[in-house]
């Protein structure tokens, strides 16, 4: 039978830029942001610290920092513009559809409530039905999440359980709603990489079940390996590398993702006694006006070239992209090394 | 063989809750450690948040007074000597460098510190060394009269590790000093770490949940769990080819940046056992998909198996009948000195 649905991605985003005001003018901390997400699909963003990651991320559902001003060519959540939809409705699609989760699980809990109670709340918030079908589906979700004695964990309070168990909490108010879309930030970075091991797989096979997509905010390259279908790497506000998350680890075609994956030690490699590999210098003030490329005050390839706008994306195979000069060198290169090896 | 660093059967206790009607619970935070830590190696810890990892850094530093056992530094009782020699030779580095220096001091008053509060050195000497110590991790000297606010992470990391260098320790106990920092700033201090090493002789236990950093690093690994070593052996040897079921787990857990990378498979069965309540036996039944009877009553003795020692029945020969016990010297329980 043909279908008369279009495939039509589940997020477009297309050239996000937030600014936010400072006393001493205006910072861009982030730039030109573009990238589709498909139903089911992992996307995972990953970067250092002040990279722009979260800022970037939660200016998706409004919930960016005050001062800041976000805009795009287009912001659409299956068709619907984000950016103008009114504040009560993007708390509807916040929660309902869209579920955020955040790396200190204490961020979304309240302490002075059960665990049962706030997840009975949400899904009561939202009108999704009533309070015994609430409680029904909060006991399944907590077993779900690999909790035992759901029943008995539904009475006790935040504070009674370990960060683990806190963050499978929020993980179970998330899905509440049956959401279509989760975005966790750095969900597993306070966490034993043993909890962090359990926390993942369990996102993981939810996802499948429920058919969620997820974007997981990151800087860990180990959890983007075992995790993602497709990467996003950000530095200094802006896109360097996006696609599929294992070709972009194995055979970086940006200086900055390249540069980035050598100063990891590795436990394949008998590393020791030698020196790791270092990005110099640092990342540049992303106050004023910005251009060419930011990278280019560390990069050893850099040229004058560098300086200017606009740097191409480079299409380095089927859905790659790197935003670089040389990236299709660079690509070439680090294919020579794997091969080498 | 002494080494420079001695534990012999370390327990350190600590009461905790009680009330009017209730009597305070025991958590044995740290359980029969015994370790030696030889000159100029690198001995890293490694276990999951509330092992005791923590705990016996600070009893190595004098800061954390033992239940019962002894902590031997060139073979004298660390804490029969003043806290404030102990301090001179060995020195910390913490995770959080922010939180270890006060924001109202100078990069230069903060490396100065120990200096001054040891006495006995001119303004003049203190600001030679302040500056060889600047110079030695890289810290600019045009950075001397600034505050660790106005600084990055890694450059706060610097000062810390500048500090602690400043009395020419022997020991560093380095607790997670990069699990705050980016990849590329990691990479930095964990270059610093090992040239300083080199150039000053320095002996480092280094603490860390990062199994690619303490592979990277270190030249023994010390495996905790519930304030038990249940693995020690060389970095190489215990991470290719770990032998407790326990260090198994967490080297499976460890997601590498191979892209062939995986999700591993559930790690354990059930949780983290409550630490005031441990499991009889070996501490870690409940959660092993190895467990043997005997494993639920007797706690396991420390084995020789290669150049490791693991604590685990697996290898002890009392829960498996057709273990060659010539393979096998058993060094007795943790209760023994
Ligand atoms: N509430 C805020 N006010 C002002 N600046 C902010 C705020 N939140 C984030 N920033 C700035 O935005 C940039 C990106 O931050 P963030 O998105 O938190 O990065 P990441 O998540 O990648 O670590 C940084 O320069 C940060 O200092
Ligand atoms: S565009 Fe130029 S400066 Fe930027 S990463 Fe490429 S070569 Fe380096
Ligand atoms: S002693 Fe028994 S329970 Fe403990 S790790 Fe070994 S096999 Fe597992
Ligand atoms: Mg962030």
């Amino acid at each position: 039978m043909p279908t008369t649905t279009q495939k039509r991605p589940l997020l477009e985003v297309r050239n996000l830029s937030t600014r936010i005001g400072a006393s001493h003018g205006t910072i861009t901390v982030g730039r030109d942001i573009s990238y589709e997400l498909n139903p089911g699909e992992t996307l995972a963003i990953v970067g250092e610290s002040g990279s722009g990651k979260s800022v970037n991320t939660m200016a998706l559902v409004g919930l960016q920092p005050k001062r800041a001003t976000v805009t795009a060519d287009k912001l659409a959540f299956e068709g619907r513009d984000l950016l103008t939809l009114p504040r009560d409705q993007m708390r509807t699609i916040r929660g309902n559809e869209i579920s955020v989760i955040f790396q200190d699980p204490m961020t979304s809990l309240n302490p002075v409530l059960t665990v049962g109670e706030q997840l009975i709340e949400v899904y009561l918030a939202h009108g999704l039905g009533t309070r015994a079908e609430a409680e029904e589906r909060a006991i399944y979700l907590l077993e779900r999440v690999g909790m035992r004695n759901a029943a008995a964990r539904m009475r006790q309070y935040p504070h009674q359980l370990s960060g683990g168990l806190r963050q499978r909490v929020v993980i179970a108010i998330a899905m509440m709603c049956k959401p279509k879309l989760i975005i966790a930030d750095e969900p597993t970075t306070a966490l034993d990489v043993t909890v962090q091991a359990l926390i993942l797989s369990l996102l993981r096979e939810l996802q499948d079940e429920f058919k969620m997509a997820l974007i997981l905010i990151t800087h860990d390259f180990g959890v983007v390996a075992s995790i993602a279908d497709r990467v996003l790497v950000l530095y200094a506000g802006g896109v360097v590398e996006s696609g599929p998350a294992k070709d972009v680890i194995a055979n970086p075609a940006h200086p900055y993702t390249s540069g980035l994956l050598n100063c990891i030690p590795r436990m394949e490699d008998d590393d020791r006694g030698q020196p790791l590999n270092t990005i110099p210098g640092m990342v540049p003030s992303l106050a004023g006006n910005l251009h060419g490329c930011l990278f280019r005050n560390r990069c050893a390839l850099a040229e004058p070239a560098c300086a200017s706008d606009p740097i191409p994306e480079v299409a380095v195979g089927a859905g790659r992209m790197a935003r670089c000069i040389h990236a299709d060198a660079i690509l070439a290169e680090t294919r020579a090394q794997e091969g080498g090896q | 063989m002494s080494g420079l660093l001695e534990i012999r059967n370390l327990r350190v206790h600590f009461p905790i809750g009680g009330g009017l009607f209730s009597k305070p619970k025991l958590l044995r935070a740290l359980n029969g450690i015994s370790l030696d830590v030889q000159e100029g190696e690198v001995l890293s810890i490694v276990g999951e948040s509330g092992c005791g990892k923590s705990t016996l850094a600070n009893a190595i530093l004098g800061i954390q007074k033992p239940t019962s056992g002894k902590v031997l530094f060139e073979g004298k009782e660390i804490h029969h000597q003043r806290r404030r020699d102990i301090a001179e030779r060995i020195q910390p580095i913490f995770q959080d460098p922010q939180s270890a220096l006060n924001p109202r001091k100078t990069v230069k008053d903060l490396i100065a510190m120990p200096l001054r509060v040891r006495g006995a050195h001119s303004a003049k000497e203190i600001g030679r060394t302040v500056d060889e110590i600047m110079e030695l991790v890289g810290l600019p000297q045009r950075l001397g009269h600034s505050y660790p606010t106005a600084l990055s992470g890694g450059q706060r990391q610097r000062i810390a590790i500048g500090r602690a260098l400043v009395t020419r320790p022997k020991l560093i106990v380095c607790d997670e000093p990069t699990s705050a920092l980016d990849v590329s700033i990691q990479a930095q201090i964990l270059n610093l770490l090992a040239d300083l090493r080199a150039e000053l002789n320095l002996t480092y236990v280094f603490i860390s949940h990062d199994l690619s950093v303490v592979r990277h690093i270190s030249d023994r690994v010390a495996v905790i769990y519930l304030g038990r070593i249940v693995e020690l052996g060389p970095a190489d040897d215990l991470l290719d080819d770990p032998l407790h079921p326990y260090t198994r787990k967490l080297r499976s857990a460890h997601l590498s940046t191979a892209p062939h990378q995986e999700l591993p498979k559930p790690v354990f069965k059930g949780g983290f056992p409550d630490p005031t309540n441990p499991p009889l036996g070996c501490h870690f039944h409940p959660r092993c998909f190895d467990a043997l009877e005997v494993c639920e009553t007797h706690v396991p003795g420390s084995v020789r198996r290669g150049r490791s020692d693991v604590a685990c029945h697996l290898y002890t020969g009392l829960g498996t009948p057709g273990d060659d016990m010539t393979e096998i010297r058993r060094t007795g329980s943790t209760e023994e000195e």
